[in-house]
């Protein structure tokens, strides 16, 4: 707890869902920058795909009052972290920077972290992933590649956290908002991700998770989500229906 | 040793590339955005190690996309020589630092465990391909060239420097340049043009449009650059948050997006822009200088000239005619009035194309739809159409030879190539060169197209993978990725300015992990054809004319105040390559020059003889297909259905119940032009009159990942009709469907239950203008407190009421 | 109420060292078969392991499935030695005698069995055996004492020591005389495990208060095992259908209802493989199955309460996981077997006397409660992943795998294969016991307290 006060950093993401067009950029953007394993007809088959952001997609209403609205859903780095308590090793566990990590060295694969997660954003390699050979040119170097009966999850992109803290104190700086930006959140073509540190008091993060319409998922399960969600507008709902009805 | 070997190989390319980054200050700033001190540059290069095979340190390059049609610019992650990670290039103007899920994929091209490994020659058109070095490869061509006879060279549609050489070598070769146009938007393209007045599309100030009407565009799916997306972030994060309106017969991402999707019955969609022509005019709100601008393009002198098909206008019967809602046009008149008279510079935006041009009258829905833009003076002002200026220059000299570099895509029509296809099939082609065109998958009549191009005497095609075009070459050549090459584009739409595109080699050749062999021995397509070349440019290589389009640019005028400052052309040089590319953002359009609204057609009946209107569509990350050799291209969810390594048929959720249609009961889909069989999708946004087929895929023969999987829409296109120009009328094809015996699971992301919220505002919460989060919740539970259970309730004490 | 036969010593001696001393003929085809079952399902171990967990039916959401309900299972079995050792014991029911043995035994090997489940759900157990045992002073990183996951292993290999131990005082007297009733190797090996017993009344007092010792000692196990089981669920709170309070005494007396079932399946096949018909009575069935309808109504009192707390919230994710459980196909037919099999039919029938006193049906019924009793951890355990909180779009549905199948039929071939093991060497009815129910029973004083004992052999 010291620890964590005395850290400069406290990640943390926003996600603006009225701009989010569902167009799965932030997902092949992970997967490319997290060596995550090609996901093949027969993982989808077997519901063991593995995307570390994955957009979901709700229907509402029927043709032709009909809506498909977005969420993108990752990690929420909860900062009371159902996933944590449960792992008999640590292998998930919190840094002082406010992420949850996934130790895979020392993850034995029982999966009761991925139980234990609300939000059903932690992934458990059933096969041993293979690249051919040529593919293995693209292996982001910076990332482990994980082994068959590991739990994986996002990183909020530790190494490139890890690159923008490094270069920043190599080159006597402050890491300014906007420095670091996780893969995900530098692809997302509409700008619906925003990613900063929160203890920046004019980081847009802190802009952001104080907008009116910022809301976290699950807020009753009281996991202090470090992922906060601006809500959908809809100009054409009718906020005073309930008035005079009742 | 092999990462030195690496080094030297590609030693030419490579150490002249990385010698212009190192000199110059420029080249910097775009890897100062990216995570990399600039000084790193300068300890590179004395010793004969590129500073990016320093162990640990990544470097990022610009070059341009080869999965983009708009000549989007990407930064390329490199490490030793390997391409890591592709991003959207933050500096270029139309991608803003901005990439869609497929651009992701070019990486795994350039490393595609199947791509050609060497040039491949048969004899007969049944023998099987030998590997040949391409020393024999570039005598054959040389020999096929200087035959006299037919000749044709198939590409993309081009545009820039690119065209210009094909152009040069068509001229000097005598070849004919085709390009395909079977699904595209041709007819957006050419009726923009004209209503603007310009020699290229304008531009979307979609960020500052307040209110936008789109007709099929589907701008946020697969239309546009990828800055359009970017563009409609800022559009719903503004003070004053944008409202869009989507008028399409399916929902595409942009309907999906949009405020209000009005879904239209396919081809009628005509009637709504004439209904807001004569509500604006009629309302007395519109500006009376723009109505008259209206009229004058037009041609009419009065409102009730527009209406040729005489219909009349009311929200009411055009409601009827559309299969809308009346009430939703009502609203949209409404909220299009009040735009009117709440600024004095009402900032609606009037978009066309897309699902629109898929109609026989799509040139005249798209033009008047278009030209709605002048009637609420939209035209060339913020949040409207932004006109592109000319370009600089439209064509260089070099050495004595002209190469034109036109500004703007152009296709060849369905006619034509009927016409061309049936020349071949007469067996009087001699030569047919392809490059980067499935043609036998993208002509509708498959069997017809492959018979007439095997009847041609000699087929050479160059590509990274095979196809099944490819395949059916007698001669195949390993072509180079954008990664490995020199390239340069005039960005189409550009972004209301001058804007110039230029890509550059920035990963080595992939080596075998010994580092003892090249994995492909491949050659940049643009080479081989200059060095087939005996005029002027003949000893040039592309890169030598991409220096003559910089040179050029840094001797016009419009070199001033522009992206990049330097003391000498090289140094500019090096600074377009390190930003990929040179913009002006000074250099703008003064206007419309001869604009033209030609509306002789906007409304049209498109026949459901067989039930179904079949809507095909550009799935957000398969594209055209043409991407969709690896497994991130295949692996990537379909947004809407999260559909994955397959394609399938969407079908309202409730028609489908009422045929007794499951989730992937296999159905066969026929056409007058064909049939074909996919797995049914149901979901609930899919019109009870239609259904829709993504395009792409059904490729026989396409890598192991992408090889055999799903069917070919094209199959069923009917083509009886082509539309106003001779260009395929790809929505305009009226399908039954039937169920088969067979099932199939469904490879997607998507779980088993169909995803509707167990409560509205979870997870996805929807608030009302001005309402909190908070509040959003409040009224969300307590409306699923009152449907859940409190209906029940009251029921309850109310029939307890009754029986006292 | 128990009507017994007198019997004399020889007599019982010699029946109920009957399978030790000799091979009764259907011995050997019977272990071959289970051999061939216990073989072929370590052989379906070892591919697991070599291939990953890919070849079993799990996925996201549903990460534990068929593994993890049969370690719950046989955890419950196990509570059959609790139940009848040292509860019934401390409460001296006295028809407790003849099974007590059986039933601890049964208890360590389902112990042992239950064991494997979590490292074969792991995938590659050497990683738990590498991060799970700290070995390691120097680096460190303890197991994480807030994860069920590190109590488990714990409370089990409590029960395990303590059962073993109960199970191996008791047996001592029964060494003896096997030991007095061999020859060569045998001899020598009893006599080792006989510990020098010579039947002296300070002997048989040690051995006594020892059993008396443990039982006492097991009973915190009684509540702590099947409650930190549960506790594996319970502190999920992301799970619907888990996070429930009630779970902890949910789970202990469904594992008492299950465990006791067990144990009456085991004595009918003890009655018929044996013929220990004087040993094991009708008397005794209708004692268990009276304690059974107890037991039985208090677990089905529990399952409601735990249906109905999860209602009360009226919590959308909820209802909808009840609304699988219960209501969609193939989950209804798994409920409705479920609740007919674990209460409804059992139940039923003990409610009669001419039931309770007939071995077919105690035997078939018992088997009925124990299928019953998985679909329960099957039903508890699956739904619940499947319908993991509001994120519909990734609600999956579960169904084991082959390989799973194959591993659930091994674990009974091998509790019956070690069970049947243990048979051939040593008595399966406590001599001792078999004739102390004989005899006259009396009180003596262990310091303060007083306890039943015998007198003398
Ligand atoms: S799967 Fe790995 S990380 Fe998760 S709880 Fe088990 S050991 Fe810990
Ligand atoms: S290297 Fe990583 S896994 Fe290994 S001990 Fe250090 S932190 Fe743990
Ligand atoms: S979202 Fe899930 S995985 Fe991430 S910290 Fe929270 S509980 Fe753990
Ligand atoms: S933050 Fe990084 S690891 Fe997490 S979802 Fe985004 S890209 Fe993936
Ligand atoms: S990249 Fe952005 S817009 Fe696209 S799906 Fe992800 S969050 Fe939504």
């Amino acid at each position: 707890m010291v620890a964590e006060k005395q850290s400069k950093f406290k990640w943390g993401m926003a996600i603006d869902i009225d701009k989010c067009t569902g167009c799965q950029a932030c997902v092949l953007a992970c997967q490319a920058e997290n060596n995550i394993p090609i996901n093949t007809e027969d993982n989808f088959k077997d519901a063991r795909g593995i995307e570390w952001i994955r957009v979901e997609r709700y229907w509402e209403g029927e043709f032709p009052d009909v809506k498909a609205k977005f969420i993108p859903i990752l990690c929420m780095h909860c900062d009371n972290a159902p996933c944590e308590p449960v792992c008999p090793v640590y292998a998930s566990y919190h840094t002082v920077e406010g992420l949850n990590v996934q130790v895979y060295n020392r993850c034995v694969g029982t999966r009761y972290c991925a139980n234990g997660c609300p939000y059903l954003v932690r992934f458990f390699n059933y096969w041993e992933p293979e690249w051919p050979e040529s593919f293995q040119n693209q292996l982001n170097p910076d990332v482990t590649v994980r082994s068959r009966g590991i739990m994986e999850k996002c990183t909020m992109c530790i190494q490139r956290i890890r690159r923008g803290t490094r270069k920043a104190k190599r080159d006597n700086n402050e890491v300014m908002d906007g420095d670091i930006s996780p893969a995900c959140v530098q692809a997302c073509p509409t700008d619906a991700m925003v990613f900063g540190n929160q203890k920046d008091p004019n980081s847009k993060i802190n802009k952001m998770k104080n907008d009116k319409r910022s809301y976290t998922l699950l807020d009753h399960l009281k996991t202090n989500s470090n992922v906060w969600y601006l809500a959908k507008v809809d100009e054409d709902t009718d906020t005073h229906s309930k008035e005079g009805g009742h | 040793m092999s990462s030195l070997d690496n080094t030297k190989s590609n030693k030419v390319s490579r150490r002249k590339f990385m010698g212009l980054l190192g000199g110059t200050a420029l080249g910097a700033v775009i890897f100062e955005a990216c995570g990399v001190p600039e000084q790193e540059y300068i300890i590179q290069s004395p010793v004969d190690m590129p500073e990016d095979y320093v162990k640990g340190e990544d470097n990022w390059y610009a070059t341009t996309s080869d999965t983009s049609e708009h000549g989007e610019s990407i930064i390329v992650r490199i490490m030793q020589g390997r391409a890591k990670k592709i991003e959207g290039n933050p500096d270029f103007p139309n991608t803003l630092g901005k990439h869609r899920a497929v651009t992701e994929t070019e990486i795994q091209t350039l490393y595609h465990p199947d791509r050609i490994s060497g040039p491949l020659y048969r004899k007969t058109s049944s023998g099987n391909h030998r590997p040949i070095s391409w020393k024999e490869a570039e005598l054959m061509i040389k020999e096929s060239l200087s035959a006299k006879g037919n000749k044709s060279i198939i590409t993309k549609s081009l545009r820039g420097m690119n065209k210009g050489i094909i152009d040069q070598f068509a001229n000097e070769k005598g070849l004919k340049h085709l390009t395909l146009s079977s699904l595209h938007d041709y007819s957006m393209y050419e009726s923009s043009k004209e209503v603007f007045g310009t020699k290229s599309l304008p531009y979307f100030d979609i960020k500052n449009s307040d209110l936008i009407i789109s007709f099929g565009l589907d701008f946020l799916g697969t239309w546009g650059p990828v800055e359009y997306e970017n563009q409609f972030g800022n559009f719903r994060g503004k003070d004053h948050r944008g409202y869009m309106i989507q008028i399409e017969p399916r929902m595409s991402l942009t309907a999906a997006a949009a405020d209000t999707w009005l879904c239209s019955d396919p081809g009628r969609e005509g009637l709504i822009a004439l209904m807001i022509a004569d509500q604006i005019i009629k309302s007395g709100k519109g500006n009376s200088a723009n109505i008259d601008k209206f009229k004058e393009l037009t041609g009419i002198s009065d409102i009730s000239e527009l209406n040729n098909s005489s219909a009349s206008l009311d929200a009411k019967s055009v409601g009827s005619a559309t299969g809308i809602d009346y009430h939703k046009l009502e609203k949209l008149t409404e909220k299009l009035i009040s735009h009117l008279e709440s600024n004095d510079h009402s900032k609606i935006l009037f978009l066309s194309g897309g699902a629109t041009s898929g109609y026989p009258n799509s040139k005249s829905i798209n033009s008047l739809v278009l030209g709605l833009n002048y009637l609420t003076g939209s035209v060339n002002k913020e949040g409207g159409i932004i006109l592109n200026p000319d370009n600089v220059f439209d064509n260089i000299e070099i050495n004595g030879e002209t190469l034109n570099l036109p500004q703007s895509s152009s296709w060849n029509s369905l006619d034509y190539w009927n016409e061309e296809i049936e020349n071949w099939k007469s067996g009087s082609q001699d030569l047919i060169i392809v490059r980067g065109v499935d043609l036998l998958n993208e002509i509708p009549g498959k069997s017809v197209t492959t018979e007439a191009f095997n009847n041609s005497k000699m087929s050479i095609g160059f590509g990274t993978i095979i196809n099944d075009t490819l395949e059916r070459c007698d001669l195949i050549l390993p072509d180079n990725t954008s990664m490995q090459s020199w390239g340069s584009d005039i960005p189409e739409p550009r972004t209301g300015y001058q804007v110039f595109a230029f890509g550059q080699p920035v990963a080595s050749a992939p080596y075998t992990r010994d580092g003892s062999k090249k994995l492909y021995d491949s050659k940049s397509f643009y080479n081989v054809l200059l060095s087939q070349m005996e005029n002027g440019l003949s000893g040039l290589t592309y890169m030598d004319l991409c220096k003559e389009i910089s040179n050029k640019i840094y001797e016009s005028s419009s070199y001033n105040n522009s992206s990049i400052v330097a003391s000498n052309s090289d140094d500019f040089f090096k600074g377009i390559m390190a930003r990929g590319g040179w913009w002006n953002v000074n250099k703008k359009s003064s206007g419309p020059k001869n604009p033209k609204i030609n509306i002789s057609n906007v409304v049209t009946n498109i026949n459901r003889n067989n039930n179904f209107h079949l809507i095909p569509f550009k799935s957000h990350v398969f594209g055209d297909g043409n991407s969709m050799s690896t497994p991130w291209a295949q692996g990537s969810p379909d947004p809407l259905t999260s559909i994955t390594w397959d394609s399938w048929v969407e079908i309202n959720t409730k028609t489908a119940e009422g045929l007794k249609i499951k989730q992937g009961d296999i159905l066969k889909i026929t056409s007058n032009s064909g049939s074909i069989e996919l797995p049914a999708y149901l979901h609930p946004g899919v019109p009870s009159n239609s259904v829709s087929v993504p395009i792409g895929l059904g490729k026989q023969n396409f890598t192991r990942y992408a090889s055999e999987r799903g069917s070919n829409i094209v199959e069923l296109i009917d083509v009886s009709k082509l539309n106003e120009d001779g260009n395929v009328p790809w929505n305009s094809t009226s399908v039954s469907i039937e169920k088969t015996k067979n099932k199939k699971k469904i490879s997607k992301f998507e779980g088993t239950v169909p995803a509707i919220a167990v409560e509205p505002g979870v997870p996805i919460l929807t608030v009302g203008p001005n309402e909190s989060a908070e509040e959003g919740f409040h009224r969300a539970h307590e409306e699923h407190l009152d449907h859940t259970f409190g209906d029940h309730f009251n029921d309850k004490k109310h029939n307890e009421e009754e029986s006292h | 109420m128990q009507q017994r036969r007198q019997l004399d010593e020889k007599q019982i001696n010699r029946e109920l060292l009957n399978g030790n001393l000799a091979t009764p003929k259907w011995y050997y085809p019977v272990m071959g078969v289970l051999g061939v079952g216990v073989l072929i399902g370590f052989a379906t171990i070892l591919y697991m392991f070599n291939r990953g967990l890919g070849v079993t039916g799990l996925a996201r959401p549903v990460y534990w499935g068929l593994f993890i309900t049969t370690f719950v299972f046989w955890v419950g079995i196990s509570h059959a030695g609790i139940m009848i050792s040292a509860i019934l014991r401390l409460t001296q029911a006295e028809w407790r005698r003849p099974v007590t043995r059986a039933a601890e035994l049964l208890t360590v090997f389902s112990l042992l069995t239950a064991l494997f489940f979590p490292l074969m759900h792991a995938g590659r157990p050497w990683r738990i055996a590498y991060w799970l045992i700290p070995y390691d002073w120097a680096r460190g990183i303890w197991p994480n004492v807030r994860s069920p996951l590190f109590w488990d292993p714990i409370a089990i290999g409590t029960y395990l020591t303590g059962s073993t131990l109960f199970l191996f005082v008791a047996l001592i007297p029964d060494l003896a005389i096997l030991r007095d009733r061999t020859t060569g190797i045998k001899k020598t090996i009893y006599s080792m495990l006989a510990l020098g017993w010579r039947g002296n009344p300070r002997q048989w007092q040690l051995q006594v208060v020892a059993g008396i010792l443990l039982s006492a000692l097991m009973l915190p196990i009684f509540v702590s095992v099947h409650s930190i089981v549960s506790w594996d669920f319970a502190v999920t709170p992301a799970v619907e259908g888990w996070h429930s309070t009630i779970f902890a005494p949910y789970f202990v007396i469904g594992a008492v209802h299950s465990g006791v079932s067990a144990v009456v399946t085991m004595m009918c096949l003890m009655r018929w493989l044996w013929k220990w018909n004087n040993y094991i009575r009708p008397e005794h069935f209708d004692a268990l199955a009276r304690l059974l309808i107890i037991v039985a109504t208090a677990w089905l009192a529990f399952t409601f309460l735990e249906l109905i707390f999860s209602l009360y919230g009226r919590d959308a994710p909820e209802i909808a996981l009840r609304e699988l459980q219960i209501f969609t196909w193939p989950w209804n037919l798994i409920f409705i077997t479920f609740l007919l099999t674990g209460y409804v039919i059992p139940v039923g029938c003990w409610l009669f006397k001419s039931c309770r006193n007939n071995i077919a049906i105690m035997f078939w019924t018992s088997i009925l409660v124990n299928v019953g009793m998985w679909l329960e951890r099957f039903l508890i355990i699956v739904p619940g992943l499947a319908r993991k909180q509001v994120f519909v779009y990734t609600w999956e549905g579960y169904w084991p795998s082959p390989v799973e199948w194959v591993i659930l039929v091994w674990s009974f071939a091998w509790v019956s294969f070690l069970m049947l093991l243990f048979a051939r060497f040593f008595p399966l009815v406590p001599l001792f016991e078999a004739k102390e129910s004989q005899v006259f029973t009396t009180e003596m004083k262990v310091g303060r307290a007083t306890v039943p004992m015998v007198i003398r052999e």
